[in-house]
């Protein structure tokens, strides 16, 4: 398509980058005044919706880096941590703009991969690229998305709203993709047929959970909810502490796939510690009146989607855990970006 | 107007696919509950367009679609799926569905893909 398999983003230029990211509008088409290729896209408004927008960014050597990733995975993985933050809102994404740094030195192809990442997630869920800006760069690649959803304004669900005495869920498997991120820092990469391979899969193309979101939004549950991008511990506190609020958890309940238990058996630590530690997991986290619980057990099968309750919305701002020897500890914090530690 | 049939294991979501097409004037000319079955009424109503859900229990929505298209290379089959597993994913590209709707299924994106689908290519 672009020549050359050795062919260099500085010889096709800016003009052959945009003909690369460049899609259809698909389905949504209609709805579409301006698509991409103008100055800027415009779409009819759609009456009685919110529009819900979210940005994201990733960048090459802090959150994917190639020798480990594939470019498609990369591609994939931008649009669905976009989508995972529009699923936590309890919206339908819709609209997606691309933002994309790269190097001159970067061969076209591995950008036609990536290109192909973003259009098949699209594809997936329902989406259509508007359009974007491409820049060169002497820096790591930056790929940035904006990603707009809607949603019926009573059904938006925020981070702020949980009650104490709240029970607390959570979507999927915990630790997942810490476990393939140690993977990653080990080198040690798993074969396609590994019993190991959904880990490192769980960092690489995580599953945004925008189905389970909507429903759960649509039947009014969660009271607040977020997706568990850095951590849980962490993510726990930014719904909980800003209320003044706080949470016990108990570890025997949390969610723990068995690749992650043996894994974590043969690198020697607790699964448990983990599942609190561990970021990009991309499920989601919230909390909901105790009563409903069988209610959001029968919703998120509906969606094919497990999950787990694992503890209940104290009134003070602890975040404790009950560990299986009965003891109790702090949660320990996750992922923050500029830890000096 | 469209003939559609209508997949899905979950009669809840058979029936609100079902609403939002006969509500845009489509006609529902056969729905199944089960890939097995899916594949039976298409050979004997030979719809316009197959909405098809991707999970669901014995025959998937994937390896339906691909008996489907197998026997007649035409077939407009689209997939009505949450898409929670990676796996669903991965099978519903290979086999040649068409274009998908989120679950859970609104109307206007549902209308969009059959128009979509019923649109010749050139």
């Amino acid at each position: 398509m672009t020549g050359a398999p050795q062919t260099l983003v500085r010889d096709i230029g800016e003009e052959g980058l945009i003909r690369i990211f460049s899609v259809k509008a698909g389905p949504l088409g209609g709805k579409v005044l301006v698509p991409n290729g103008d100055d800027a896209a415009a779409w009819f408004v759609e009456p009685r919706y919110a529009s819900v927008v979210t940005t994201d960014t990733q960048v090459e050597g802090v959150h994917f880096d190639f020798r480990f990733a594939s470019p498609i995975a990369v591609g994939r993985k931008l649009v669905a941590v976009n989508l995972s933050d529009i699923a936590a809102m309890g919206a339908r994404p819709r609209y997606l703009l691309l933002s994309v740094c790269i190097p001159a030195d970067v061969l076209v192809a591995t950008v036609e991969k990536i290109a192909q990442g973003i259009k098949e997630m699209c594809k997936l869920y329902g989406v259509a690229v508007i359009g974007g800006n491409t820049t060169s760069t002497t820096g790591p690649m930056i790929l940035g998305a904006t990603l707009i959803g809607r949603a019926e304004p009573d059904e938006l669900v925020r981070r702020r709203g949980a009650q104490a005495g709240d029970a607390i869920f959570v979507t999927g498997q915990l630790g997942d993709a810490k476990a393939g991120l140690r993977m990653v820092h080990s080198g040690h990469l798993p074969d396609r047929d590994s019993p190991y391979s959904p880990l490192y899969r769980a960092l690489t193309d995580p599953v945004p959970r925008v189905e389970v979101g909507r429903r759960l939004a649509q039947h009014s549950l969660p009271n607040a909810m977020c997706d568990v991008s850095d951590g849980l511990g962490q993510d726990l506190r930014r719904i909980l502490v800003p209320e003044g609020l706080g949470g016990r958890l108990e570890a025997a309940s949390f969610p723990i796939s068995s690749p992650m238990r043996n894994y974590c058996e043969y690198v020697g630590v607790s699964p448990e510690n983990e599942a609190m530690l561990g970021g990009e997991d991309y499920e989601l986290l919230f909390t909901a009146d105790p009563s409903d619980t069988q209610h959001v057990i029968d919703v998120c099968s509906s969606a094919a989607t497990p999950v787990a309750r694992i503890g209940t919305v104290t009134p003070s701002t602890d975040i404790e855990v009950l560990l299986p020897d009965g003891s109790v500890e702090d949660v320990p914090t996750g992922f923050q970006h500029y830890d000096r530690a | 107007m469209v003939r559609v049939l209508v997949v899905d294991d979950s009669v809840s979501d058979r029936e609100i696919a079902k609403s939002f097409l006969k509500r845009a004037g489509h006609e529902i000319i056969g729905e199944a509950g089960c890939g097995e079955e899916a594949v039976r009424q298409y050979t004997a109503l030979r719809p316009d367009v197959v909405i098809m859900d991707l999970v669901m229990p014995k025959m998937n929505g994937s390896d339906a679609a691909r008996i489907i298209l197998r026997a007649d290379p035409g077939a407009r089959i689209i997939a009505m799926s949450g898409l929670s597993q990676p796996s669903v994913q991965v099978e519903a590209e290979a086999a040649g569905i068409l274009g998908f709707v989120p679950k859970p299924v609104e109307s206007d994106d549902l209308l969009a893909e059959v128009a979509e689908a019923m649109t010749p290519t050139g």
